[in-house]
């Protein structure tokens, strides 16, 4: 519960600058998936069940906020959550090259995911060369927010005392 | 049995949670659009720090436009600059008054064209992510905004709502892939339907018996139950028509500059 009334908040809050700060002052740029990251920090560090329930809410949120049917990024960003939580056991997240890779892998995942969902369940079947035209700027844009945002994520995680349940720092 | 169970309850709790968004997704693409409680309570508590967010930015940009650029200026000439800065305040302050002003009289005017009744609107925010083509604007239920709802601006037709709380409604815009408006070719009346591909509109099943040119205009042709008859959608940009098949190809360039969109109007009752 202690990970949802922190992220929940703070991805409300990224999500309000991005829809109005973003595309009024960057709006050339395409914004960062924040929500993404977020979910991506929690599957290094969060543990499976609060984890997952926080990534399935922040999708909703993200549904909110973005999208036309309720309940699509939940889908997407619980797969998500569940690949990288599955994955940290085999990977050490102090490792410099993790959160690149991981940013990378789960823009590309949530950009697949996205055209898989929308070409099996709804019509939307022209929506495909459109994601695929703009997943090398998003990975781009996404990289250099995650560069920002993990040290803050991290710090303020510490601040409000959320312990990492990332396997490799129990056992140490 | 029950060892495994419970050792990998974790796991199956989760993959019950992504069985149940998978039903929330199934059962919201076959409703009809409509907003939750969990939609209009996030929508309703974020409105005022969206509607804020962009006023101080607004207000932020207008200063630093007005201001911060002519710093350097002002160690040559303060005394020059002082009268330069408020000459130019006054002249970017009045620009902005004729700007708003020329665009609200258009949209009063395409008000008084508009069959039935309309509510105008602003423009708060826009989609949080690049592969959706969604607006906010600052109307919502107080002021009799529904889903499914029209929204156009002065040149053309903007969207229709999907998502509506008390003070703030989410619009699709007509570019995105999953709009279809029941349109028609203004000059030779070839009925088409214009979908969203990111930046233009794809005119699909649009008859090749009647050749479409580039520069005609397209409408809407009040078929498909949200949008009124003859409101502007886009100009013809380009027209294939295949050796074989029953149809012609047809893109178009929206009407509206959505880049540029800041005042719109919800028509919240068409004229019978």
């Amino acid at each position: 519960m202690k990970y949802w009334f922190f992220f929940f908040p703070l991805s409300t809050l990224l999500l309000v600058a991005q829809t109005t700060l973003w595309t009024m002052l960057l709006p050339q740029i395409p914004c960062p998936n924040t929500t993404l990251l977020i979910v991506l920090y929690l599957g290094f560090q969060a543990p499976f069940g609060a984890g997952g329930v926080c990534a399935f809410t922040l999708g909703c949120l993200l549904d909110v906020f973005s999208g036309v049917t309720f309940g699509f990024h939940a889908i997407i960003l619980l797969t998500i959550f569940m690949l990288t939580a599955g994955f940290r056991r085999q990977i050490n997240a102090d490792n410099p090259l993790v959160l690149p890779f991981a940013t990378i892998a789960g823009t590309g995942a949530f950009a697949l995911l996205s055209i898989f969902i929308l070409l099996l369940f709804s019509d939307r079947d022209q929506v495909w060369p459109q994601i695929l035209s703009s997943i090398p700027m998003q990975i781009l844009v996404n990289l250099a927010a995650a560069l920002i945002l993990r040290p803050l994520f991290t710090k303020l995680s510490l601040g409000v005392g959320l312990e990492s349940s990332a396997p490799y720092k129990r056992e140490v | 049995m029950l060892d495994f169970l419970n050792l990998q309850k974790r796991l199956f709790a989760l993959l019950i949670l992504l069985l149940c968004a998978l039903l929330l997704y199934s059962y919201n693409l076959r409703t009809k659009p409509n907003t939750n409680l969990f939609e209009r309570s996030i929508l309703l508590l974020t409105e005022p720090l969206s509607r804020g967010t962009t006023r101080v930015t607004n207000d932020a940009i207008t200063l630093w436009q007005d201001y911060l650029h002519l710093v350097g200026v002002k160690q040559e000439n303060d005394a020059l600059l002082l009268k330069l800065k408020l000459l130019n305040h006054l002249e970017i302050e009045n620009n902005e008054l004729s700007a708003e002003n020329s665009r609200l009289q258009k949209l009063l005017d395409f008000r008084d064209s508009v069959k039935g009744k309309a509510v105008p609107a602003q423009v708060i925010s826009a989609d949080a992510l690049n592969w959706f083509r969604t607006i906010t604007i600052n109307k919502g239920t107080d002021s009799g905004v529904q889903e499914n709802m029209p929204v156009v601006a002065a040149s053309g037709v903007v969207g229709r709502t999907i998502k509506c709380a008390a003070k703030s409604s989410r619009v699709l815009l007509i570019t995105d892939a999953s709009s279809a408006v029941a349109a028609l070719v203004q000059r030779n009346r070839i009925r088409t339907v214009a979908r969203g591909t990111g930046a233009n509109l794809s005119c699909e099943y649009a008859s090749r018996l009647e050749k479409a040119n580039i520069g005609d205009h397209i409408i809407t042709s009040g078929n498909g139950g949200v949008f009124p008859k003859g409101l502007p959608l886009g100009t013809i940009t380009a027209v294939q028509t295949p050796e074989y098949g029953l149809f012609q190809t047809i893109t178009a360039k929206p009407a509206v500059d959505f880049s540029r969109l800041e005042e719109v109007l919800v028509i919240v009752e068409k004229e019978q």
